[in-house]
C-alpha cells in the first residue's frame, strides 16, 4: 500500500514535470479547461459544455499535432562559474549552435538537475509518523522542498542565427548549499497555436558548488581583538615566529641550522644562534555546533549560514581563525594571514553535515588543543544545554572571551521568554564575553544587532 | 486593432449574460470592466485587502452553495452553481482592474520569495486573472442548453481571438488560419456527434438502468429483481408525499402496469399511450366517480419527464401544470414538459377502475412457470369457488405458508425463481408474491396484472402528511373481479414492518433536512425565503465551527436521565375489541399473521350479509380510530360506539334465540 502510494505520488510529480514542460502556459489552460468541461458536459442534454470540450480537444489534438512538424537541431554548451551562493540568482553563459538552415526564433530554454524526488525510505519515515495526516502532508512538503536543490525558470532565447554560434544568459536561483548537479537542457519550441512544446533536450551533466547563504554583517568587534596584540609584525607569513631579533644564545640541539649566527661562531668558537622575539597573533576560534539527531533542520543550515557569514565578514589580514567543528571526524580549518583562502572555508562550510552519530563533547578535545593559541572565540550553537554551557564556562576559566550565538526555534524562543532573564544565558554575560539569541526566521535582524 | 483580454472578458460576460439570462447582474459588470477606459483615478491594496478579496470570494460561493444545496437537491446543482461562478469571481476581476498593485500583490502571495528575486521571473508579465475569468464565463454559459450553435459559433470566435493575440511569433498568419479553421470544423463535427452518441447510448442503455433506479419506471417492461439481486436494500430518501382529508393507510399508488409475463420480467404488451384530456385546469382520465376520495401528491419530476403515481380507479388530476399527460390502456400515465417539484390533486374511486378490459393476455402463463403454478393451485382447491372467495383464499395462504425476506434464498438452478419461491423457499420479496399472485388468479381463469408503484403507509407528525420513501417501492396484483380491476396485495403485512427495519439512526434529521428543502423547492415566496436562510445557515455553520475551534477542551458531560414517555396508544378504548372478542367466543379466531380487514373478508361466508356490513363500517372507524395520526371526530367516536353496541345486542340476541 505504502509502496503504491508512493509510486502515485511520483507519477503525479514526473506528471507535473512533463505537463509543464510540453505545455505552454496557455496550453495548460486550455488543458485544465478541456478536463472541467469533459465533467461538466458529460450529459450532452443539460448542458453546452460539451460543445467547449469538443472545441478544445479539437485545439489541442490539432496543436499537438502541428508540433509534429516542427524539426529543428542545436548543440549547446553550458560555461559555469565555480561558486554559486544560496539565494542568490546565478548567472551563466550557454553557447548554442543552430545546426538549421534558418533562423530560430521564440524558443524557451529549460534546465534540468538530477532527481531531487524523495525516496521511499524518506517516505516511509513519515508515513510512519505516529500523527494525523496534515502533519505527515507538512513533513512530506517539507521534505521535498529541502530536496529541491534550485529554482531554473523557462527562458526566452534570442533569435539563433542558422549554422551559428549564439551565446545566451542562464540563470538560476540556488536554494540549497551543496552541489549542485545540472542534468539536461532542453530547448522548448511552440506550436504555431501556441498551446503545445517540442523538445529536444540534450544530456549535459555538469556541476556547481553552491556556497551556504550569507547574512549582513555590522562590523564586529571580535571578543579579545587587537589588545592582545604583543608586537607583532602584520606581514608575517607565519605564525609563532617573527625577524625581530632579541638576542644571541649558545646553540641547543633541536635549533634550526639557518638560525646559527656564524660570526659569533667564528669569534666565540661554539654555535651560537640568533634568538628572535616570539609574536603573540590574535588568533580567534569559531566553533560550529553541528550535533542534531536529524539528517536535515532549518537551524543547522543558519548555523552554517551565520558560520559563512562570519568567515567572511571577519577581517583576517591581521589575525587567525580557527574554524571546528565535527562532521563525519572533527575538523579544524585555519585561514588568516596568508593560510588558506575564505573560499576554501565557504567550500567546506557548503558541504557540512550533520553529526547524527557523537555526543557533543567530541568537540571538546579539538577546542582544548588551541586553548593556550587562542584569543577569543565565537560558538555557534543549536541549541543551549549542559554540555554547550560546561563548554562555554570552560573557555571563561581559561580567559578566553567568548560570543555565543545561538540559534532557536519559535518553541524554545517562548520558554526563554517565560523565563526573562534566563539564568543560564544571564550568568555567561559579562564584560568579556556576550550571549546573543537568534530566533529562527529572524536571523538577519539578530545579527544587525551584534 | 488590440483587442485586451479583459476586453474578452467583457464579451464573454455578455455571452454568459445571454446564455444564463442573468442580464441584470452581466450589464453592471461589464459597464464596470469597460469603465476602466473612462476612470482615471486606481487604487492602492495592501496583501490583507488581497487576502479579504479571496475571502469575499469564497463567502459569496459558499452562500451560493448554501442556498442551492437547500433548493436543489439533485445533481443539476453543479450547474446552477457554475452559471454563478462569474459572479463569485468578479470582486478579484474588479481589484485587478482598478488597483495598480494588484499583479504584484497576487504574484507575492502566489510565488514564493526566491522566484520573486529571479531575474527572469521580474521580466515575466505582471500576473493576471483575466485569462483565467475569461474561461470561467465560458464555462459558465455553456452551462444552461439553450439549444442551437450560437453558443458554439460566439465562443470559438472568443477563443480564436485570445489565441490570436498570444500566437507565437514565428507562426505564419496562414498557417495559423488553416490550423484554426481546421480546428473549428473538427470541433463542430465532433460536439454533433458526441451528442449524437449519447442519444444512442441513453437509448440502449435507459431500459437497463430504470432496472437498476427504484424511483424511474419503465411504461413498457419490468424486470423484477427475483434471484438476481442478493440482498435487495432500498434507501430511505423520501421520494414523494401524500396528503389527503381522509386517508385510509396503506394505499397503494400504482406507476405501472404489465400484462405479459415471460423470461423473469413483465412486460406491459400492445401498450398504446393516447394523450389525456385537458378541461380547463384539470386532467380528464375516466368518467368521474360517485362520491370520490381526494389526495394530493407532492413529488419531484427529474429531467421534464415523468410517470405520475396514482391510486386505482384515478378519475380527475387537477393543479398539474404540465405540457402533455399520456395515459396507456393499462392505466400507467406520463407526463412531459415541467421540471422540479410538482403536485396535483387525484380524484379517485377504487371502485371504478378505468383501466381497459381484460384481453387473452391477462390470462396467459409462461411454460416454465405452469407446474409450480398448477401444484400450487392443487394445494388451494380452487374448485367451485368464486373469485372473491379466491382471493381470500390466495392471501390467507400466503400469510399462512409464507414469509417476507429481502434476501434471496439459493434456490435448485434447475428451477425457475418464482418456482423456487412457491414450492422451495416459501420467502421472498413483494415481487415474488405479487408475481405469484398474478399467474396462480390467472391459473384460476382470474384475469390479472402485475403493477409497481409504492404503499403509503407512513404518517410524519412533522409534514402533518403520508411521506414515502424509496423503500417504500412495492409491487402487487389487479384482479379483474366482480366487473371491475381491484388491487390485490398479498405480500405479509409485516413487510413494511421489514422495510422500516433498515431505516438510519438520524433519519429523523435527514427527515427535517427534506421536509425544510421540500418547503423551500415547493415554490412561490418559499423559494424566495431560500435567499434569507441561506445567509442564516452560513452565519450558523461559522459560529458553530468557531465554537468547535475555540472548545478545545470539552466540559464535564452531564448525563440527564431521559423522561421515560408512555407509549402512545390511542385508540385502545376502542369498542372493536369487545367484538373481537365476541368474535373469539364464537371461535371465528383471527389467525396471528392475519390483518383485521383480512380476518372481515374471511368472516363474509360466515356472518349475515347485515352484520358484515355494518362490521365494515366499524372496522373502517377503528382503523381511524385506532391507526390515524389525526384521529377521529367526536361525533364518529360516538358513531363506533354505538354501532359496536347495536352490533353487539345483535348479535347476542341471535345467539339467544338460537340456543333456546
Amino acid at each position: 500500500m505504502e509502496r503504491s502510494f508512493y509510486r502515485l505520488l511520483r507519477f503525479t510529480y514526473y506528471l507535473r514535470q512533463c505537463l509543464t514542460r510540453r505545455f505552454t502556459p496557455m496550453g495548460l489552460g486550455v488543458l485544465v479547461c478541456l478536463g472541467i468541461s469533459a465533467i461538466i458536459g458529460m450529459d450532452t442534454n443539460q448542458s453546452l459544455s460539451y460543445q467547449v470540450f469538443t472545441f478544445l480537444l479539437a485545439l489541442l489534438s490539432v496543436a499537438i499535432a502541428a508540433s509534429l512538424f516542427i524539426r529543428y537541431r542545436f548543440s549547446a554548451t553550458r560555461i559555469l562559474p565555480r561558486f554559486g551562493t544560496v539565494g542568490m540568482p546565478l548567472q551563466y553563459r550557454i553557447v548554442l549552435h543552430n545546426k538549421t538552415q534558418k533562423p530560430q526564433q521564440g524558443l524557451k530554454l529549460l534546465e534540468s538537475f538530477a532527481d531531487s524526488f524523495p525516496s521511499l525510505k524518506d517516505f516511509r519515515g513519515i508515513a510512519t509518523l505516529p500523527k494525523n495526516w496534515s502533519v505527515r502532508r507538512q513533513e512530506w512538503l517539507r521534505i521535498m522542498a529541502q530536496r529541491r536543490r534550485a529554482i531554473a525558470p523557462a527562458m526566452d532565447l534570442p533569435i539563433l542565427s542558422a549554422q551559428d554560434s549564439t551565446e545566451a544568459i542562464g540563470e538560476i536561483m540556488p536554494l540549497r548549499r551543496g552541489l549542485l548537479q545540472f542534468k539536461t537542457l532542453t530547448i522548448a519550441c511552440p506550436d504555431p497555436l501556441g498551446l503545445f512544446n517540442t523538445c529536444v533536450t540534450l544530456s549535459l551533466p555538469q556541476s556547481l558548488l553552491i556556497l551556504p547563504k550569507r547574512y549582513q554583517l555590522p562590523p564586529i568587534q571580535l571578543p579579545g581583538g587587537r589588545r592582545h596584540q604583543s608586537g607583532g609584525v602584520a606581514l608575517a607569513s607565519s605564525v609563532g615566529d617573527s625577524e625581530e631579533f632579541r638576542a644571541l644564545r649558545e646553540y641547543r640541539p633541536g635549533d634550526p641550522p639557518r638560525k646559527i649566527h656564524w660570526k659569533s661562531w667564528a669569534k666565540v668558537g661554539k654555535p651560537i644562534v640568533k634568538e628572535e622575539q616570539d609574536e603573540y597573533f590574535v588568533r580567534h576560534a569559531l566553533i560550529l555546533d553541528t550535533f542534531q539527531p536529524e539528517p536535515h533542520s532549518e537551524i543547522l543550515e543558519e548555523a552554517i549560514s551565520v558560520a559563512a557569514s562570519l568567515a567572511c565578514e571577519v577581517q583576517t589580514q591581521e589575525s587567525l581563525l580557527d574554524m571546528m567543528f565535527v562532521g563525519l571526524e572533527a575538523h579544524c580549518f585555519t585561514v588568516g594571514r596568508g593560510l588558506g583562502q575564505t573560499e576554501r572555508m565557504l567550500e567546506l562550510l557548503a558541504s557540512v553535515v550533520p553529526c547524527q552519530d557523537k555526543s557533543f563533547d567530541s568537540i571538546i578535545p579539538v577546542v582544548q588543543t588551541r586553548f593556550s593559541l587562542l584569543s577569543g572565540c565565537i560558538c555557534i550553537f543549536l541549541t543551549w544545554d549542559d554540555d554547550r554551557k560546561a563548554l562555554v564556562q570552560k573557555l571563561q576559566s581559561m580567559g578566553i572571551p567568548t560570543m555565543v550565538l545561538a540559534i532557536i526555534d519559535e518553541l524554545s524562543v517562548r520558554s526563554y521568554r517565560n523565563s526573562t532573564p534566563h539564568p543560564a544565558l544571564e550568568c555567561l554575560k559579562n564584560d568579556r564575553s556576550s550571549v546573543h539569541i537568534l530566533k529562527l526566521g529572524q536571523i538577519q535582524q539578530g545579527l544587525l544587532k551584534l | 486593432m488590440k483587442i485586451t483580454v479583459a476586453s474578452l472578458c467583457s464579451l464573454a460576460l455578455g455571452l454568459w449574460g445571454i446564455q444564463t439570462g442573468l442580464w441584470f447582474l452581466a450589464i453592471p459588470m461589464i459597464l464596470l470592466l469597460e469603465g476602466r477606459h473612462f476612470i482615471q483615478r486606481r487604487w492602492d491594496l495592501s496583501l490583507n485587502d488581497l487576502k479579504g478579496l479571496f475571502k469575499l470570494c469564497g463567502a459569496i460561493f459558499l452562500l451560493l452553495l448554501t442556498f442551492l444545496f437547500i433548493t436543489q437537491r439533485s445533481f443539476s446543482l453543479i450547474y446552477s452553481l457554475l452559471q454563478w461562478l462569474p459572479v463569485c469571481v468578479f470582486p478579484l476581476i474588479a481589484a485587478q482592474t482598478y488597483c495598480t498593485s494588484f499583479p504584484l500583490l497576487l504574484r507575492l502571495l502566489f510565488s514564493d520569495s526566491h522566484s520573486l528575486r529571479s531575474q527572469s521571473a521580474r521580466k515575466q508579465n505582471p500576473l493576471t486573472l483575466y485569462s483565467a475569468y475569461f474561461a470561467i464565463c465560458l464555462l459558465s454559459a455553456s452551462a444552461p442548453n439553450t439549444g442551437g450553435f450560437t453558443f458554439y459559433v460566439v465562443s470559438e470566435v472568443l477563443v480564436v481571438i485570445l489565441l490570436w493575440q498570444i500566437r507565437p511569433q514565428r507562426s505564419a498568419p496562414a498557417i495559423w488560419a488553416c490550423l484554426i479553421l481546421l480546428v473549428s470544423g473538427l470541433g463542430f463535427l465532433g460536439h454533433l456527434q458526441l451528442h449524437q452518441l449519447q442519444a444512442k447510448l441513453e437509448q440502449q442503455a435507459v431500459p437497463w438502468l430504470s432496472g437498476l433506479s427504484g424511483d424511474s419506471v419503465d411504461p413498457y417492461q419490468n424486470n423484477p429483481r427475483m434471484g438476481s439481486v442478493e440482498d435487495l436494500k432500498q434507501s430511505n430518501e423520501i421520494v414523494f408525499r401524500v396528503a389527503g382529508d381522509r386517508l385510509s393507510a396503506p394505499l397503494l399508488l400504482r406507476e405501472a402496469t404489465y400484462n405479459k409475463y415471460g423470461s423473469a420480467s413483465w412486460i406491459a404488451v400492445k401498450s398504446k399511450f393516447a394523450a389525456v384530456r385537458l378541461d380547463g385546469t384539470t386532467w380528464k382520465l375516466g368518467t368521474t366517480a360517485a362520491n370520490p376520495s381526494s389526495i394530493t401528491v407532492s413529488t419531484h419530476l427529474h429531467g421534464r419527464k415523468g410517470i405520475l403515481k396514482l391510486p386505482n380507479g384515478t378519475s380527475e388530476i387537477d393543479q398539474l401544470s404540465v405540457d402533455q399527460m399520456q395515459k396507456n390502456q393499462y392505466g400507467t400515465v406520463k407526463v412531459e414538459g415541467s421540471q422540479g417539484a410538482i403536485a396535483y390533486r387525484i380524484r379517485f374511486n377504487p371502485e371504478q377502475s378505468g383501466d381497459s378490459l381484460p384481453t387473452e393476455d391477462d390470462l396467459q402463463i409462461p411454460q416454465e412457470e405452469i407446474p409450480a403454478i398448477q401444484e400450487t393451485l392443487k394445494i388451494l382447491k380452487i374448485q367451485g369457488k368464486p373469485g372473491p372467495a379466491f382471493l381470500n383464499e390466495v392471501s390467507a395462504y400466503f400469510e399462512k405458508n409464507f414469509r417476507y425476506s429481502l434476501k434471496r434464498s439459493h434456490p435448485n438452478p434447475s428451477s425457475t425463481p418464482l418456482s423456487a419461491f412457491l414450492l422451495e423457499n416459501r420467502s421472498g420479496h413483494c415481487e415474488y408474491f405479487a408475481t405469484a399472485t398474478t399467474l396462480l388468479l390467472r391459473g384460476a381463469g382470474i384475469p390479472a396484472r402485475y403493477a409497481v408503484g409504492y404503499s403509503v403507509s407512513e404518517f410524519s407528525p412533522l409534514e402533518k402528511q403520508y411521506i414515502v420513501r424509496s423503500r417504500h417501492a412495492h409491487a402487487w396484483t389487479m384482479a379483474y373481479v366482480n366487473g371491475t380491476w381491484q388491487s390485490v396485495d398479498t405480500t405479509p403485512p409485516d413487510w413494511t414492518a421489514q422495510e422500516d427495519a433498515g431505516a438510519l439512526p438520524l433519519q429523523a434529521i435527514s427527515d427535517l433536512w427534506a421536509f425544510l428543502s421540500f418547503k423551500l423547492s415547493s415554490g412561490g415566496a418559499g423559494g424566495y425565503a431560500g435567499w434569507a436562510i441561506a445567509p442564516i445557515a452560513f452565519f450558523w455553520l461559522w459560529k458553530w465551527s468557531r465554537k468547535v475551534r475555540i472548545r478545545r477542551s470539552p466540559g464535564p458531560v452531564i448525563i440527564t436521565p431521559e423522561p421515560i414517555i408512555p407509549p402512545l396508544q390511542a385508540g385502545i378504548d376502542s369498542e372493536f375489541y369487545l367484538i373481537e372478542q365476541r368474535l373469539n367466543e364464537l371461535e371465528l379466531q383471527r389467525i396471528p399473521s392475519e390483518s383485521l380487514r383480512q380476518w372481515l373478508m374471511r368472516l363474509k361466508v360466515q356472518l349475515p350479509e347485515a352484520d358484515f356490513e355494518a362490521l365494515r363500517t366499524i372496522l373502517e372507524l377503528h382503523h381511524r380510530y385506532r391507526f390515524d395520526p389525526q384521529g377521529i371526530e367526536t361525533t364518529e367516536r360516538e358513531r363506533l360506539k354505538s354501532l359496536s353496541q347495536a352490533w353487539l345486542n345483535t348479535c347476542r340476541q341471535r345467539n339467544e334465540s338460537a340456543e333456546s
